[in-house]
């Protein structure tokens, strides 16, 4: 992964600007974030600007949620791998995430856990999600 | 209406002291007339007329003696004489204040014995006509001198009978009609060159008769008067001389003396005997008012231009030829001087006659117009009101109903007559009409507009709440002419008012349940396992081992499910994120789940991206159908139907439990059906809510998408 920290280019989306701070410390040192955005239609705009190779995503975000940003990105020439980092523990969020074109579905609560095992899976074209309770 | 007869004897009870004493008052004055004939002759009674009209004027009651000298028939000296002195003796000690003397024997009397038999008493004289010598008069004598204008009135026949040639004069062979000839010879000289002139003055009246009636064409006759005819025949009258006279001649006889008129006569100026009267009777009114004979002068030539109509007609004279101002005898009135008065009373009666009855026309026309307009306007009135839909009615000046619309008689399904007077409060309920009585009659007895709710008992028995309201009515002079009043009925109103009351109290227990819920959702739930954090976290401070820190962390994300759940509760962020459809599926699974029944969801072509406010309003429906039908169908068995176009979304939910009466329960139960209404309504859409006893329940409802946010994606799907 520190390897990887050179060439992995990560875009954060989320409204909460704490959230992004506590992300930007648990990622700065194995990652490069090359940014990070507070609603979905900056997202989308970021991502399709900046190329990112993995693309954080809150679903609640203003303007556009993570599941339109995403639709966005996967219509788009953008070949940036979708994490969507979310408090939403419900399966028709995870199933509709993926319908949506994500790598991987992390649930903030397990960010120190599961974040970094997402970005890697996106990386390698696997799919990971942690479900907290059975689909 | 008094008695006739006793007013005129009261006239003359009043009348008659009057008379006296005035007569009382006045002096007597004694007038003596001495007469030439008897009044047998016309001229005596013409002359005396004149006299007495102007003695009428007398301020003085006055004693008139009249007496005959009758010369005609006494013309003995002798007999004259005897009659001289009777009546110097008569009045001997019974003195006259004056004496009229009519004709020349009269005045000859005076003349030769007035100094010795009436010494002082002034003299009037008319009628003589004078013999050789004309006597000289003294100073108590004054009066009318008799005239003739035999010339004139030739000038007069000839301008009547312009083609005359000859001029016939008749006369009588007495003393006096030979006196008269010598005066007309003298006057007609200037006739004689142009004229054949001839004089029959000297015949017996036969002789005169049978030349009269062979006269020459182109002729005039001029009769000067006969008192005797050449045979010694006298004519004491006058008029039977002058009747043979007109009666021979084959010509128009023309005279000089009024009196003759009327005999057949045609005219001329003629000596006016009953001027000549009149003038001296006023000159012995003058003297017995104290006037000297010498002061007042005598008169003469009193004559006047006089023709008989009749005769005029018989000879085809024409009236217009006549001298001006000439006087016309028996002349017979024409249409229009005979009935002028009644012509003119009868046009003018017609005239007002007419004129009354073009106004009582024009009145009548007027009062048609008016009256059709009043109907007409009546069967405006009528109409409009009949067809009005509110209940019309109007009372009169009394209190009492006089009219109500056919919408009121509709409304109580009774007839028009039991509505009258006071049949109109049988139909109010009987809690109300006290007051609903009062109420009018105060704002009667005010004059005021006035306002009312009461019941009326409907047709079918039902009382119904109606609004009334009433105001005065005022005639064109501002008398007041009763009450108009109009009612609606308000039952609907005052239910759906008291609804309201209802949903908007139960939409405050609902807030308030809502708030409860939420408040020890957050006290019993999040607040204890907040509490119970804070406990462990205390712990960590004296312990700090990695088990309590996995505690810690667990605990914490127990909380933040429960707030999850708690926000899922208030606001399906499922139906923002992921759409009406898996909102509704998600739903739908978690209420089974929850309630633990069995619900068929299904849903096809449901665009993504609707509105928020369809997507909210179906989803609501949808949650509170399913409340309602677990709550009170019974059944546990559900079914959800979602459907969708880009331009529509229909939802239904069906049960298969125990149904209900839907009118009742949008009266009486909580939000739930009302809440659903208003939200389909807000969305302009439909909803239809089909339950009945034991039937089940359907709820169906539909909800156009607005066109300006297009559908862009599609989804299908089945729970």
């Amino acid at each position: 992964m520190n390897n990887q920290k050179k060439c992995t280019r990560v875009l954060l989306a989320d409204d909460l600007p704490e959230m992004l701070e506590q992300v930007r410390e648990l990622l700065c040192d194995h990652c490069e974030l090359i940014g990070s955005v507070t609603d979905g239609e900056q997202a989308l705009s970021a991502a399709l600007t900046l190329n990112p190779d993995i693309l954080i995503l809150d679903i609640s975000m203003p303007i556009l949620n993570g599941f339109e940003v995403a639709r966005g990105v996967r219509e788009s020439n953008c070949r940036a791998k979708i994490v969507f980092f979310t408090i939403h523990e419900d399966s028709d969020y995870v199933d509709t995430a993926f319908s949506c074109g994500a790598s991987a579905y992390v649930l903030k609560c397990r960010a120190g856990t599961d974040l970094l095992l997402a970005i890697e899976a996106a990386l390698q074209d696997h799919t990971f999600i942690h479900r907290s309770k059975p689909m | 209406m008094a008695n006739p007869h006793f007013v005129i004897v009261w006239v003359l009870f009043c009348c008659l002291p009057c008379s006296a004493g005035e007569a009382q008052s006045k002096p007597v004055r004694r007038v003596l007339i001495f007469n030439e004939v008897g009044t047998a002759y016309p001229g005596i009674n013409l002359m005396d007329q004149g006299i007495r009209s102007a003695l009428r004027t007398s301020p003085y009651k006055l004693e008139v003696y009249r007496e005959y000298m009758d010369t005609l028939l006494f013309p003995d000296p002798a007999d004259q004489q005897r009659f001289r002195d009777f009546y110097i003796r008569k009045y001997q000690n019974r003195k006259p204040d004056v004496i009229i003397t009519v004709g020349p024997s009269p005045l000859k009397f005076m003349l030769e014995t007035h100094h010795s038999a009436f010494p002082g008493v002034p003299i009037a004289f008319c009628l003589p006509t004078w013999g050789p010598g004309t006597p000289v008069l003294d100073s108590d004598f004054t009066g009318v001198e008799n005239a003739f204008a035999p010339f004139e009135t030739i000038e007069a026949a000839l301008r009547l009978q312009p083609s005359t040639k000859h001029i016939v004069v008749v006369g009588g062979a007495g003393a006096h009609d030979k006196l008269l000839e010598e005066r007309v010879r003298d006057r007609l000289k200037p006739y004689e060159r142009n004229f054949d002139l001839s004089y029959l003055t000297n015949l017996t009246m036969p002789d005169l008769v049978e030349t009269l009636k062979r006269l020459p064409n182109h002729t005039i006759v001029l009769f000067t008067g006969m008192g005797q005819d050449a045979a010694g025949t006298k004519f004491i009258s006058g008029e039977e001389a002058v009747e043979k006279v007109v009666a021979a001649a084959n010509a128009p006889v023309f005279g000089m003396n009024d009196i003759n008129l009327g005999h057949g006569e045609v005219g001329g100026k003629v000596s006016y005997i009953r001027e000549q009267g009149r003038i001296a009777g006023d000159m012995a009114l003058r003297m017995l008012k104290g006037e000297r004979p010498q002061d007042i002068p005598t008169v003469r030539d009193i004559t006047t231009y006089m023709f008989d109509s009749r005769a005029l007609k018989r000879w085809g004279f024409k009236e217009s030829d006549l001298p001006p101002g000439s006087i016309l005898l028996n002349r017979k009135a024409t249409f229009w001087e005979s009935y002028k008065w009644y012509v003119i009373s009868s046009i003018s009666l017609f005239l007002l006659e007419a004129l009354l009855i073009s106004g009582l026309l024009w009145q009548r026309t007027r009062r048609r117009h008016a009256e059709n307009v009043v109907r007409e306007s009546e069967r405006r009135f009528r109409l409009v009101a009949n067809t009005a839909p509110v209940m019309i009615w109007m009372s009169g000046t009394d209190k009492l109903c006089t009219y109500v619309n056919q919408a009121w008689l509709d409304f109580t399904g009774r007839n028009f007559a039991a509505e009258m007077g006071s049949g109109w409060v049988e139909s109010i309920h009987p809690e109300d009409a006290k007051a609903c009585f009062d109420i009018y009659s105060q704002a009667f007895n005010r004059r005021e507009p006035f306002t009312m709710q009461y019941r009326v008992r409907r047709h079918d028995g039902d009382y119904r709440w109606v609004l009334d309201r009433g105001v005065p009515r005022f005639n064109d002079d501002h008398s007041f002419a009763g009450y108009t009043g109009s009612c609606v009925d308000i039952t609907d109103r005052k239910l759906a008012e008291e609804a309201l009351s209802g949903v908007s109290r139960r939409l405050i227990e609902s807030q308030e349940q809502e708030r409860s819920r939420i408040g020890r959702e957050l006290h019993d739930d999040i607040n204890q396992q907040l509490a119970l954090l804070a406990v462990e976290l205390d712990r960590l401070d004296k312990n700090g081992s990695t088990k309590d820190l996995q505690g810690f962390k667990r605990r914490v994300m127990e909380i933040a499910r429960a707030v999850e759940a708690l926000s899922h509760q208030l606001h399906s962020s499922k139906l923002e994120y992921l759409g009406l459809a898996a909102a509704a599926k998600s739903f739908c699974k978690e209420f089974s789940e929850t309630h633990n029944v069995k619900i068929d969801f299904t849903q096809n072509g449901v665009p993504r991206n609707l509105p928020g406010e369809v997507a909210l309003c179906v989803f609501r429906v949808l949650q509170e159908g399913l409340q309602n039908a677990v709550k009170y169908s019974g059944a546990d068995h559900f079914e959800v139907e979602l459907c969708g176009t880009a331009a529509d979304i229909w939802l239904r939910v069906r049960d298969f439990g125990r149904g209900f009466s839907v009118d009742d329960a949008m009266k009486t139960k909580g939000l739930g059906l009302v809440s659903m209404r208003e939200r389909v309504n807000l969305v302009k859409g439909e909803i239809v809510i089909k339950s009945q006893p034991m039937a089940g329940t359907e709820i169906s409802m539909h909800v156009p998408v607005p066109t300006a946010e297009p559908a862009r994606e599609v989804t299908s799907g089945a729970a």
